[in-house]
């Protein structure tokens, strides 16, 4: 679970790589919902997110997240 | 929006940058995108000139999102969006696919954005750099002056029309500047530009080329090869623009090991006198199969259509196998060159023990959509032929040896990647008509391969390359199938497990 900081500190960086408004994240945001949410922005979020977070995310966990939701559990389980 | 061959020989031109990616159409063919690219920038630059004029005004900064390299001669759609008077955003799409974002922020300007710094030749390569990735990842600073081709440039503006954008000649050379860097000096030839950002100074006035840029590379990121870049571009004493690019690093094509085929492959050979021809045998999982087929001791006909130098280098790394293989080039779609060849190897008093029909388009990414459904149908009819003219070629003459009539589909048709639905159609095609084939010829073994996804120059990509199985291993799986008890009817093979010695 994110704390309010690091939930907004979040949205930023999704908003930010994905280039989108912070407020239209929701949990259910996935690439399906999100046409700027590709492949390789999907890289780029993940980079950004280690970056900004100071964490090291595994390939499985890269690619175990297919969406805002599972983001947000991911970060929170690294932060404790 | 639409662009063509002769736009990638001016944006080329205007840049100095020559790529392989983008103009090399024999390199760009063995990339996993099966043909040259468009620049980049080229894609962000016919992107502005969707945009409304702007008077007045100037570029602030860029940032530009490569989502998925465009190609030549498709309409894309462009979607463009002002959520303030100096923020503009381009979003284009491959029938609903986005493949490029494009940013542009603009700020007040009295200044002409029209006028031209005067021309002063700057100093560019002519190949691009090679880097090591150790290089790369050790971190590495790039120098130099550099001007573009000025009437080309002016063509390129007029071309996309981009006079009364906001954005003046000065600042589509930066643009067009970082395209040189990045894909002749930084990372250079194995460069994917992913993303460009930049913020641009307003000097007071219009200083002289060359431009006098400075690259510093940030970080390189092993897992996906990502490659981040801090820039600086200054022209007179006067700084221009700053910001940080994103490259993908393409990795070299993966090339099948005959001592990993060795190591996977039962000891002694047991395919002795026996005939099988591959087609597709040059690259990847062909190359592979052809290989061991080799290793096994079958003489091995291996056909190749455009790739000489790479089947020239399966044969020899078959030295001193117990099979052999010989080339045959042509177009695996010819049924007059395909009966030509039935004829041949009948004339040499040979028969057909094997046909693996392993060629397939080259497969780019695809919505199903109806702007899309020419490409989609397209890919279908190709990868159709290419089964359908060799059986229909050999199937007598392998009906003689009850032999395999073996095709190569995927796991794909289960699993369904939503950006490759035209692959999944075609490979259901292949499979059904192995179906139907074999209740025509029942004298044949038919055999379905359905491979994970695997590391080939199809899949050569930071994503498609993560968890795909080296060919060496599932070729090996099919060649083991050989020496065991024929199928009864259609046999679908979906596992690939190692040889247990």
């Amino acid at each position: 679970m994110l704390t309010i900081d690091n939930e907004t500190k979040l949205k930023d960086i999704v908003a930010e790589t994905l280039g989108v408004d912070a407020d239209e994240i929701e949990d259910t945001t996935t690439p399906a919902t999100l046409p700027s949410w590709t492949s390789f922005n999907h890289l780029t979020l993940m980079s950004a997110v280690e970056e900004a977070f100071g964490l090291t995310l595994s390939m499985e966990e890269m690619t175990g997240v297919k969406s805002y939701a599972d983001l947000a559990a991911t970060v929170g389980r690294h932060l404790g | 929006m639409k662009i063509t061959q002769s736009d990638l020989d001016l944006f080329s031109a205007a840049s100095h940058d020559v790529n392989p990616m983008h103009m090399d159409a024999d390199y760009a063919r063995k990339t996993a995108f099966g043909e040259p690219v468009v620049f980049g920038i080229l894609g962000a630059l016919a992107a502005l000139g969707h945009t409304r004029d702007r008077n007045g005004e100037c570029l602030a900064g860029v940032l530009f999102t490569f989502h998925s390299p465009l190609l030549r001669d498709i309409e894309y759609q462009t979607v463009v969006t002002e959520k303030s008077s100096e923020k503009t955003t381009v979003d284009v799409f491959d029938a609903g696919r986005m493949v490029l974002t494009a940013v542009f922020t603009f700020q007040p300007s009295e200044q002409e954005s029209e006028e031209w710094p005067a021309e002063r030749p700057g100093v560019h390569r002519s190949e691009p750099s090679e880097w090591t990735e150790a290089v790369l990842a050790g971190g590495i600073v790039v120098a130099g002056n550099y001007t573009p081709d000025l009437a080309k440039l002016r063509a390129l503006i007029d071309r996309w029309g981009l006079r009364r954008k906001g954005v003046s000649p000065l600042q589509i050379a930066i643009l067009v500047w970082s395209s040189y860097l990045i894909g002749m000096e930084l990372p250079g030839k194995t460069a994917l530009f992913s993303r460009l950002r930049l913020t641009f100074e307003t000097p007071a006035e219009t200083p002289l080329f060359p431009l006098v840029y400075r690259a510093r590379t940030l970080v390189l990121d092993p897992r996906f090869q990502l490659l981040k870049i801090a820039l600086d571009v200054e022209a007179g004493g006067l700084t221009l623009a700053s910001g940080q690019a994103a490259s993908l690093i393409r990795p070299e094509s993966p090339v099948s090991s005959a001592d990993s085929l060795r190591a996977l492959l039962p000891n002694e050979p047991r395919l002795l006198g026996q005939t099988a021809l591959v087609i597709g045998g040059s690259r990847g999982f062909g190359a592979a199969l052809s290989l061991g087929l080799a290793l096994q001791g079958a003489r091995v006909l291996l056909a190749y259509q455009h790739s000489a130098v790479e089947a020239e280098a399966v044969r020899s790394q078959a030295g001193e196998a117990p099979g052999k293989i010989e080339l045959v080039q042509g177009d695996a779609t010819d049924i007059t060159w395909l009966q030509t060849l039935c004829s041949q190897i009948q004339e040499d008093g040979g028969g057909l023990d094997m046909l693996i029909c392993n060629a397939c388009p080259p497969i780019r990414a695809l919505a199903f959509a109806p702007e899309a459904l020419g490409r989609f149908q397209e890919f279908i009819t190709q990868s159709v032929a290419l089964v359908s003219a060799p059986a229909g070629a050999f199937i007598d003459l392998l009906a003689k040896r009850k032999g395999w009539n073996v095709v190569i589909s995927s796991e794909f048709v289960r699993t369904v990647p939503a950006e490759w639905p035209h692959y999944v159609a075609a490979k259901y095609a292949i499979e059904g008509m192995t179906h139907a084939i074999q209740a025509q010829q029942p004298s044949v073994q038919s055999l379905i391969v359905r491979p994970p996804r695997l590391l080939t120059d199809q899949t050569n990509t930071p994503m498609g390359r993560m968890d795909a199985m080296p060919v060496e291993a599932a070729a090996a799986a099919v060649i083991r199938r050989f020496s065991e008890p024929a199928p009864d009817g259609v046999e679908t093979m979906e596992r690939f497990d190692p040889l247990i010695r």
